[in-house]
């Protein structure tokens, strides 16, 4: 009989989890094309992390849409139980509330893993805006919050703007990041790169072991892509 | 006789990726007779970590030996690890002055344990740990593992929270870096109040087997196949162990069914539940 031999009994008991959240402006200014895009692409982002069956067993979502005020769409749910999403849009942008709110429900689903013994990855924030905080006016509280928990290694912030979206609070917000951001060429609404960019990074690094690099392909900043990155430090002292 | 096993491996993606193995090990025998063992995770995400946790392990584990060096009594070794905890602290700064970088590019974790065979000593900072297998056969965890509320790991460098013990009536004492020490103590068991061990998995390293003591080096060469070998979603971590044993005194029985370990279906079901209520 050999020395060790006893086998565990179950997979993925200790499988580390990943959390991640889609803050999604629902203002009235998205209205029409941006929306219809939205909706299409949210539900292609579940399509795509469920390619790979052990990323679909990981990644938890969560929808935040926010316009007046910010507001759970879809409360945590394995990304496989991802219900179509059908969003619609009115009001004003309140961005520093929903990237709070953001913040919190990835902060409370590290406590509810942490709380069953369930590993964890780090976490992901996703924000999608064409606008300005038009609630709150400003987006200073917001951006200290994740600034200071992105250099805690406790959140990962992407950041979409399109249309006339506000780079000041682009910046503030990602300042953890380097002050940079994703940005759909003006007057084009598809977010297929951005998304595909997202869904292949959250697939890619829910499965990764722990200190592992990772690297997705895209076409992002290609001549055939309409998203780019965009250094908003360079934006701000033009 | 005290005898001690080892196993540091790089967990499998690290192979993959030409990743060196970020876990380091020390174990001495004392001049007056009993163990001493360190073990150390470098955190993954800092730069320089295989070289925190080597530095960190090796400096604690020596200082251990140099000041026990003539004296076996077990009522110093808890002060022993607390001063040597110190001096692996003030290393790994020294390590990063040296090497001129911040001194989070080595952070680590740290778990250290004295044992004769039948007292044991532990000082602990981050996730990293110890087991222990009692006289009658028990298994007890020595440490916790240092998180916050959010799972993220305290390493070496809050020294406010370190933390320090003693066990008597051991009869075999384990160290283990995060990656194997979760797969023998589930963090899903002790959330849910159930015994925290794996006891059916823990058993087959807290129970040393007869003639292990004469074959160290097969031992070791099988352990490590064992992780090798582990099911990659449950390990794919460094993997660190080493194994403290005295192949005169090993632990007693227990009841039939006590290393059965737990129902993992039900254990699954109700982590389950519990988080897509």
């Amino acid at each position: 009989m050999a020395r060790f031999e006893e086998r565990p009994r179950i997979e993925a008991m200790n499988r580390e989890h990943m959390s991640v959240v889609l803050a999604v402006d629902t203002s009235g200014s998205v209205a029409g094309e941006p929306l219809r895009q939205i909706n299409a692409n949210l539900n292609r982002f579940k399509e795509c992390v469920c390619e790979d069956p052990v990323a679909a067993s990981c990644v938890d979502v969560c929808v935040i849409a926010f316009d007046d005020e910010p507001r759970v769409i879809q409360d945590w749910v394995p990304v496989s139980q991802m219900q179509p999403i059908e969003l619609t849009s009115g009001g004003l942008t309140d961005l520093n509330g929903a990237v709070l709110l953001a913040v919190e429900k990835l902060r409370e689903r590290s406590r509810e893993y942490a709380a069953n013994g369930v590993l964890e990855k780090k976490p992901y924030l996703i924000v999608m805006t064409d606008g300005q905080d038009n609630v709150t006016g400003a987006v200073s509280e917001a951006a200290a919050l994740v600034t200071r928990r992105t250099n805690e290694g406790k959140l990962k912030l992407f950041f979409l703007g399109y249309g006339a979206y506000d780079r000041t609070a682009a910046a503030q917000l990602t300042e953890a990041n380097g002050r940079w951001c994703f940005q759909v060429r003006d007057g084009c609404f598809d977010f297929h790169d951005f998304f595909d960019f997202v869904g292949n990074s959250v697939k890619a690094v829910s499965v990764s072991a722990p200190g592992e690099r990772v690297s997705v392909p895209t076409n992002i900043n290609s001549d055939i892509s309409n998203v780019q990155t965009v250094d908003l430090d360079s934006w701000l002292s033009d | 006789m005290l005898h001690f096993y080892a196993v540091n491996e790089a967990g499998a993606s690290h192979r993959d990726a030409g990743l060196p193995c970020q876990d380091a090990f020390c174990a001495l025998r004392l001049a007056a007779g009993p163990l001493v063992a360190c073990v150390a995770d470098g955190l993954g995400s800092a730069r320089l970590s295989q070289v925190g946790s080597a530095v960190a392990s090796h400096s604690c584990a020596h200082a251990v030996a140099r000041e026990l060096a003539d004296d076996a009594v077990p009522a110093r070794w808890r002060p022993a690890i607390e001063r040597a905890f110190a001096s692996a602290e003030q290393a790994v700064l020294a390590a990063a002055a040296e090497r001129c970088v911040d001194p989070g590019e080595l952070d680590t974790t740290l778990c250290c344990a004295v044992f004769d065979g039948s007292s044991a000593a532990w000082g602990n900072a981050g996730d990293s740990g110890a087991l222990c297998a009692l006289e009658d056969g028990t298994y007890v965890p020595l440490t916790a593992q240092d998180r916050d509320d959010e799972g993220r790991v305290y390493p070496l460098c809050f020294d406010d929270r370190w933390t320090f013990g003693g066990q008597g009536r051991a009869a075999s004492v384990l160290l283990a870096t995060d990656g194997v020490l979760e797969c023998l103590a589930p963090p899903a068991l002790a959330a849910q109040g159930l015994d925290p061990i794996d006891t059916r998995i823990a058993r087959m390293f807290l129970h040393p087997q007869p003639g292990d003591g004469e074959r160290l080096p097969e031992v070791e060469r099988e352990a490590s196949a064992y992780f090798a070998d582990y099911p990659r979603s449950l390990l794919d971590d460094d993997m660190t162990l080493v194994a403290l044993f005295d192949d005169e005194r090993a632990p007693g029985e227990r009841e039939a069914g006590y290393c059965d370990g737990p129902d993992w279906e039900q254990v699954r079901a109700r982590a389950i539940a519990a988080l897509y209520r």
